[in-house]
């Protein structure tokens, strides 16, 4: 029982930090100097399923449920976007700047994917709630 | 004690118990699939609801196992409900086939089945307190 609330608040936390990568994402598609030289890269999630420990009840009935895990962050290690501009004090000796790999549109639409994915995961606790709530007016039948 | 019981206790609360248990792990299920929705290579499970139910009703009536020990398994109890793997749906990409919008229907479905099911054993169980109060007068 408390296992479903496990792998759903994992599934909350894996959503949230999804979030939270895109939107950085988005802040800094035209950050061009970092504190560790060069463009901004974008970030992705590495997400992974892990079994949750089972209890004996469910070994007993093969229910083995997953539950969502970020693994890593990592960095796109793609050629930066290079945009002609001279004078711009990131400029290479050519004249171009180096730009994140960044597409703002996909990221935003990643971004509404990943939070509705989020209230997919709240509702399904809410409803694990109102199913509590359901079991627990049994005791008051007799 | 157990024929008395039986002649009360139709196969409705049993049944009702079992519809109780088996809508419960398949939202497990569900919220399985959706906290997975964009986990790469994971698949979608799900659990044979008609299916686990029949079993549940004919393994009452006609494979009566004896329990020739207390400690025996108790095979009416214990009747396990696989989760199976969906292989039906497209694949993403990432080879993972949750589909978010049908397990949604699925979740809210199923919880629908949940109270329904809680609410025909809490009147059942009322009809019996009813008919042990009113007998007495």
């Amino acid at each position: 029982m408390a296992d479903i609330a496990e792998v759903l608040a994992s599934g909350l936390s894996a959503a949230r930090l999804r979030v939270n990568v895109l939107a950085s994402n988005i802040a800094n598609a035209e950050t061009t100097r970092t504190e560790s030289g060069g463009p901004y890269r974008r970030k992705d999630v590495v997400q992974i399923a892990k079994s949750v420990p089972a209890s004996f009840g469910s070994t007993l009935d093969r229910m083995t449920l997953q539950k969502p895990e970020v693994a890593a962050v990592v960095e796109d290690q793609s050629d930066p976007r290079k945009v002609y501009s001279p004078g711009h004090p990131d400029a290479d000796k050519d004249g171009f700047v180096a730009y994140p790999n960044i597409n703002v549109v996909t990221t935003m639409t990643d971004l509404m994917s990943a939070s509705r994915l989020y209230q997919a995961n709240v509702t399904a606790l809410e409803t694990l709630r109102q199913m509590e709530r359901d079991a627990g007016t049994l005791s008051t039948a007799m | 004690m157990k024929p008395f019981f039986d002649k009360i206790l139709d196969s409705t609360i049993p049944g009702l118990q079992k519809t109780l248990d088996l809508t419960w792990r398949r939202h497990e299920a569900i919220s399985s699939n959706i906290a997975n929705a964009e986990t790469p290579q994971y698949r979608a499970t799900d659990l044979n609801f008609a299916g686990e139910l029949e079993k549940a009703f004919n393994s009452s009536s006609n494979q009566n196992l004896m329990q020739t020990n207390s400690k025996h398994l108790d095979l009416k109890q214990g009747t396990a409900a696989h989760l199976t793997p969906v292989y039906s749906g497209a694949t993403k990409q990432d080879g993972n086939n949750v589909d978010i919008d049908q397990q949604m229907g699925q979740l809210s479905f199923n919880s629908g089945k949940y109270s329904s099911a809680a609410r025909l054993l809490r009147k059942k169980l009322g009809m019996l307190k009813f008919a042990i109060r009113e007998g007495g007068r």
